[in-house]
C-alpha cells in the first residue's frame, strides 16, 4: 500500500528517472519543482498535508539556493522534514548552516535507491510520531460529525474543529504553535510526575 | 451574612453554556450548604446591567467591590481586572492570567473552574483555595489525558494560568458581615 505522505522534490535537474518511478511506486503523491523560486512561492499550499521535502542545494544563479530555501521553510514551518539531496560537498560553515536550520538528513546525489527510501521512511516515522502526526492518528478515531463540530472554544469568539486544529498545527500558525507547545508541556509534565514512562 | 454576587454572560455565543454551567454549579453548591444567612444574587446576561447590580446589591453592607473576594472564571481577568479590583479595595482575587480555551463537551472544565471557590466557601483561605483549584485541575488532567490528550493539554494550560492576588490568608469568616 502506498504511503499517504506527499513527497516534494525541489531540484532543478531531476535526472534519475528510476528514482522518481520508485518514489511514485511508494508514495501516493509526488510533486516536483524544478525552480527553487517557484517552490518557495507554492510550498505553503502543501503545509496542510503530511509532507516530506527532498531539497537540492545548487540552483542557477537567478534562483535562490538550497540553503535559502531551507531557511525560508523554517521561517514558517518547523515540523516538515527536509532532506538535503545534493552533489555539493558542503564546507564546515555550509554544513553547520543546514544543521542550524534543522535539515532532517543528508543524502549524496549518488546514494542508492535503498538509502533514499530508508531516509524517506525515517522522515515518515518522524512525521507520524511528531505532534501533528500524533494528533492526526487520534483525530482519525473520530466520526465525521465529531470532526466538523466546534471543539476548542474561547471567549474571544474563536473556535476550532479538530480538523482545523490539525491544520493550524501543520501550518504552524500562532495557534498551532501555541497548541504544539501545550501538548509538549503536558507530555513533559506527565513524564516528570511519573504518570507516563518513555517506554509505555 | 455572606453575600454572593454571581454575574455571568450565559448569552455569549461561544461559551455561554460554559458560563451558565459554572453559574449553576455555584448556585447548587451554595443551596446544598443550607446556610440560612447566606444571600446569593444571580445575574445572567439579561439581568446584568448597572441599575440591576445597584438594586440587587443595595442591601449588601459594603460596596460589593470594597472588602470583598472576587473569583473569576473568564479569560485573562487576572491581567487587568484583578489588579484593578485589588486597587479599588477588593481584598482577594482568583482568576486566569491568560486566554482560556475550553472543550465544552467535558464537564471537567466547569468543575475545575469553580473548585477553588467551593474550597473557599468550605472555609479555606484564599491561598489554600487557589492551591485546591490548581490541584483539582491536576486530578482532572490525569483522568482526561487518557481519553483526550488535546483537551487535557488545554486543561493543563488553564491550570498554569490560574493566579491569586491580595491577602492569601483571608478566609470566608473575614467576609461574614
Amino acid at each position: 500500500m502506498k504511503s499517504q505522505s506527499t513527497i516534494i522534490i525541489i531540484d532543478d535537474q531531476v535526472q534519475d528517472e528510476e528514482l522518481l518511478i520508485v518514489i511514485k511506486e511508494n508514495y501516493a503523491d509526488v510533486i516536483v519543482y524544478n525552480s527553487s523560486t517557484e517552490a518557495i512561492k507554492n510550498l505553503s499550499r502543501h503545509y496542510g498535508h503530511r509532507i516530506i521535502i527532498l531539497l537540492d542545494l545548487s540552483f542557477p544563479t537567478n534562483q535562490i539556493n538550497g540553503h535559502q530555501v531551507l531557511e525560508r521553510i523554517r521561517e514558517s514551518n518547523t515540523l516538515i522534514p527536509v532532506i538535503i539531496f545534493s552533489a555539493v560537498n558542503e564546507n564546515e560553515s555550509g554544513f553547520s548552516d543546514l544543521i542550524n536550520n534543522s535539515a532532517f538528513g543528508f543524502l549524496k546525489r549518488d546514494a542508492s535507491l535503498k538509502q533514499i527510501l530508508d531516509m524517506l521512511q525515517k522522515a515518515e516515522f518522524f512525521l507520524k510520531t511528531s505532534i501533528g502526526g500524533a494528533l492526526e492518528e487520534w483525530i482519525k478515531t473520530h466520526s465525521e460529525e465529531e470532526l466538523d463540530r466546534p471543539y476548542l472554544v474561547s471567549v474571544d469568539g474563536n473556535n476550532f474543529t479538530l480538523k482545523e486544529l490539525l491544520s493550524e498545527v501543520r501550518l504552524q500558525t500562532e495557534v498551532g504553535q501555541s497548541f504544539s507547545k501545550s501538548l509538549s508541556k503536558l507530555t513533559i509534565d506527565l513524564l516528570a510526575r511519573g504518570r507516563e514512562n518513555l517506554n509505555d | 451574612m455572606i453575600n454572593t454576587l454571581l454575574a455571568y454572560d450565559d448569552q455569549d455565543s461561544e461559551l455561554g453554556a460554559f458560563f451558565e454551567s459554572c453559574g449553576k454549579e455555584v448556585i447548587d453548591f451554595i443551596d446544598n450548604l443550607k446556610e440560612e444567612d447566606w444571600n446569593t444574587v444571580d445575574l445572567n446576561s439579561k439581568s446584568l446591567n448597572s441599575l440591576n447590580v445597584e438594586l440587587q446589591t443595595g442591601n449588601f453592607k459594603n460596596n460589593f467591590v470594597f472588602a470583598s473576594f472576587s473569583f473569576c472564571f473568564a479569560c485573562s481577568a487576572g491581567v487587568d481586572l484583578g489588579p484593578d479590583l485589588i486597587a479599588k479595595g477588593t481584598l482577594g482575587f482568583i482568576g486566569y492570567s491568560d486566554e482560556v480555551w475550553v472543550v465544552p463537551i467535558y464537564p471537567a472544565f466547569s468543575s475545575c473552574a469553580v473548585a477553588g471557590l467551593f474550597s473557599f466557601y468550605d472555609g479555606a483561605t484564599i491561598k489554600q483555595a487557589f492551591e485546591f483549584g490548581k490541584n483539582k485541575y491536576l486530578i482532572e488532567v490525569d483522568i482526561l489525558y487518557k481519553i483526550d490528550f488535546v483537551a487535557a493539554a488545554n486543561l493543563s494550560e488553564i491550570r498554569d494560568s490560574l493566579v491569586f492576588l491580595g491577602d492569601g490568608d483571608l478566609s470566608i469568616k473575614e467576609f461574614d458581615n
